[in-house]
């Protein structure tokens, strides 16, 4: 569906997207996790041809989305709110709905059903400028629904958004990804990645570490479960393979009162790949 | 196509909601154009009219004439030597009108009644209604003012009468019963003026004396030539000197003041059209209508349409206002609308560049506004050019603001025809063109 060859991209001495090969499949949610400055972004803006890459070469389903007809299949949802604070919310969605083709009837349709989808319709006639930092990133996110695109580029689609806004933005991506859509979903947040995302590439400073299932990348990029445990003989720490068995022997031999047990995921994952915390 | 309407349609849309971009393009210059009218118009009074005068007669009544119209405050008197050169400097709109006073005037205005003298001259622009009808009454007034003094010396009136008579009766065109009437007019009054001594005292009165020369009241003439030779009263006839005036007095300072504020309704367009690039470059929609599968061209596109028709949309508001509200009636609506047009279309040019110039909101803003105050300071946009002083005039020469308004007026009332036209709109679309061809390379190169 999206797919990036030996893609570099620099910006004077730093290179933000240093050749980067990946392949999107149809109908996943792939997760571009790394931390701030990672390269994801621009990531982004080369996929849907804003940025123009130095090396390598990018196509969406066979073509280059530098070519304007080959990006009205793409939905991006910047990481900068890109609305018009002075429109309402209803008007900014139908202006990119018309400036995406969409018509009369079927726009309107369109537009009622994307602020629908997002929860908006109650406020769609007040203007944007005066919703909630999680209501502009609904917006932010409508808009980039509107004209049906079968393939979603959505670029930290939750920064600086309440839990309530979070947790319904989660529920639009799982419904997106139900509905057939593809879905490239951009964060810094390991846990978001891990609940949403059917694959993962971890990136940092612009190059790919590791790509696969979170499972598959907490198995052979996560190391071993911790289990803390108090027993009658002090503290305990231990990585185990196998916490269920080393719970049963301490239990066993030293009395077990409290124990916990830390399975690996994608921030220890990420500690190991490049020895640095994902959140600095 | 639609997609650039739409990217208008939401260009305006955002006009009329941001407050003082609204200000600037529609309501100060409204404010401006009634504003300074009306302070201008408070000083048109005292003002005089520049007037062209042609002594043909050169007697010391002609000179009194002319003395007694300059006496008056109203009017500015420059001499020249011949009618054709006098004609022409109304007809550039040099001078407001020309008086020719015929050779004879000091000899017809001696003798009063009798005279072969072709009447005095006024030429002005029929535009100029006012203006003549008042210079009109003032030459009437000084003929008669003369006349009237003249009666003060009645020994001086009854050889005058005399040879009127003398000349009544050799005069070969005029009629007998013309030649009887008259006859026992002037003998009359010669009788009259003999008998009653006390007339003298009554002369010395002017307003007492002018019911005297009731009979012979000084007529306008309009327009026709002097009715042959032969006896006639002095008259005035009114020519109609209609031409391209490039000169010095619109008919109404509102006249002047709606241009002046066009071109700031120009600029605060240009402005916030400028603001609104920039706020879309750094808000980041300009990059996400760059997703859209629309050319970056239709994005500039759509900015640089919803420029010029607000532009549009707010000169011909301003000139439906000047039309309805002030009388300000433009000598040719079609020059007036490719004078507007040219002026958008520059401004709308001026706009793309101003874009590019400014990283942030305010900068574009401040630099904005300073660049555009100083244009329309040296191109007339405030202090009207035809006041500046000569080295300003010349240096006004690079302001659009210059070329913008005297289209506008060249259309509104300088009577200019349309190869006269040509070079300001010529430079307006070119300078249009140019900033704009600039000013959108410039954003295509950065977004690269
Ligand atoms: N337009 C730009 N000009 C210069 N440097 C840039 C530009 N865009 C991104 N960068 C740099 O490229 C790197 C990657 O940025 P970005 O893709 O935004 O990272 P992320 O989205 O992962 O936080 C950063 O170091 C950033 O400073
Ligand atoms: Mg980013």
């Amino acid at each position: 569906m999206l797919d990036f060859d030996a893609v570099v991209k620099r910006y004077g001495p730093i290179t933000a997207v240093d050749g980067l090969t990946l392949q999107v499949r149809r109908g996943e949610v792939l997760g571009l996790l790394g931390p701030n400055g990672a390269g994801k972004s621009t990531t982004v803006n080369i996929a849907v041809g804003l940025v123009r890459p130095d090396c390598g070469r990018v196509s969406v389903a066979g073509r280059d989305p530098a070519n304007p007809g080959v990006r009205g299949s793409i939905g991006i949802a910047p990481q900068a709110l890109s609305l018009y604070m002075e429109l309402t919310g209803r008007e900014n969605v139908a202006f990119f709905g018309r400036i995406q083709g969409l018509r009369g009837k079927h726009l309107a349709d369109r537009v009622g059903w994307a602020l629908d989808f997002v929860g908006l319709t109650d406020r769609q006639s007040d203007r944007a400028g005066t919703y909630s930092g999680g209501m502009k990133r609904r917006l932010n996110l409508a808009v980039a629904l509107v004209h049906d695109p079968p393939l979603l580029l959505l670029d930290e689609p939750t920064v600086g958004v309440d839990p309530q806004s979070r947790n319904a933005i989660f529920d639009n991506i799982k419904a997106l990804h139900a509905d057939g859509r593809t879905i490239v979903y951009t964060t810094h947040y390991m846990e978001e990645a891990q609940r949403l995302c059917n694959r993962v590439a971890i990136i940092d400073h612009g190059r790919l570490l590791a790509l696969d299932t979170v499972e598959s990348l907490i198995k052979t990029h996560g190391g071993d479960t911790v289990v803390t445990a108090e027993t009658d003989g002090g503290p305990v720490r231990v990585q185990t393979g196998d916490p269920l068995r080393e719970l049963r022997r301490l239990q066993d031999t030293c009395g077990l009162r409290q124990f916990h047990v830390q399975r690996p995921d994608l921030e220890q994952v990420f500690l190991n790949l490049t020895g640095r915390q994902l959140r600095d | 196509m639609n997609e650039m309407l739409a990217l208008a349609c939401k260009d305006l849309r955002l006009l009329l909601r941001d407050k003082v971009g609204f200000i600037f393009v529609f309501f100060f210059p409204l404010v401006y154009a009634i504003g300074f009218g009306l302070m201008f118009k408070g000083q048109e009074g005292p003002q005089a009219v520049p007037i062209v005068y042609v002594d043909e007669d050169g007697t010391e009544a002609s000179r009194e004439l002319l003395a007694s119209l300059g006496a008056t405050g109203d009017f500015r008197l420059t001499r020249s030597e011949d009618r054709a050169a006098a004609e022409d400097l109304v007809r550039r709109g040099r001078k407001a009108a020309y008086v020719v006073v015929p050779q004879g005037f000091g000899e017809a205005r001696r003798r009063m009644f009798f005279t072969q003298c072709a009447p005095l001259e006024l030429g002005a622009d029929p535009s100029r209604k006012a203006q003549a009808g008042m210079l009109q009454g003032l030459l009437l007034q000084s003929v008669f003012g003369g006349m009237s003094k003249a009666f003060k010396n009645p020994a001086s009136i009854r050889g005058a009468i005399q040879e009127d008579l003398e000349s009544i009766k050799a005069d070969p065109e005029l009629s007998a019963p013309k030649k009887l009437m008259l006859g026992t007019f002037l003998a009359g009054l010669d009788a009259f003026l003999a008998t009653v001594p006390s007339v003298q005292q009554l002369l010395q009165n002017p307003a007492e004396a002018e019911p005297a020369a009731g009979g012979a009241e000084p007529g306008v003439a309009r327009d026709e030539p002097a009715a042959g030779s032969g006896w006639q009263p002095l008259s005035v006839v009114i020519r109609e000197v209609t031409g391209r005036k490039t000169g010095v007095l619109p008919p109404a300072t509102f006249a002047i003041t709606f241009p002046q504020s066009i071109s700031w309704a120009l600029i605060g367009c240009a402005a916030a059209f400028a603001i609104s690039i920039v706020a879309e470059r750094s808000g980041g929609t300009l990059l996400r209508l760059q997703t859209a599968p629309v050319s970056r061209g239709h994005v500039l596109g759509g900015k640089a349409l919803a420029c010029f028709l607000t532009t549009v949309a707010a000169s011909g508001l301003l000139l439906v206002v000047a039309r309805v509200a002030f009388g300000v009636e433009p000598q040719s609506w079609l020059l007036l609308a490719l004078a507007v047009v040219s002026s958008c279309a520059c401004f709308v040019g001026i706009m793309m560049l101003l874009s590019v110039i400014g990283r942030t909101e305010a900068a574009a803003a401040g630099i904005g506004w300073a660049v555009m105050l100083v244009l329309a300071m040296l191109g007339g946009g405030m202090m009207p050019r035809d006041f500046m002083p000569g080295f300003m005039k010349t240096i006004s020469h690079v302001s659009p603001v210059k070329w913008a308004i005297q289209a506008m007026e060249g259309a509104i009332w300088r009577g200019f025809g349309p190869s006269e036209m040509l070079p300001a709109c010529a430079i307006l679309l070119t300078l249009g063109l140019a900033t704009f061809l600039v000013g959108a390379r410039m954003i295509r190169a950065e977004g690269a």
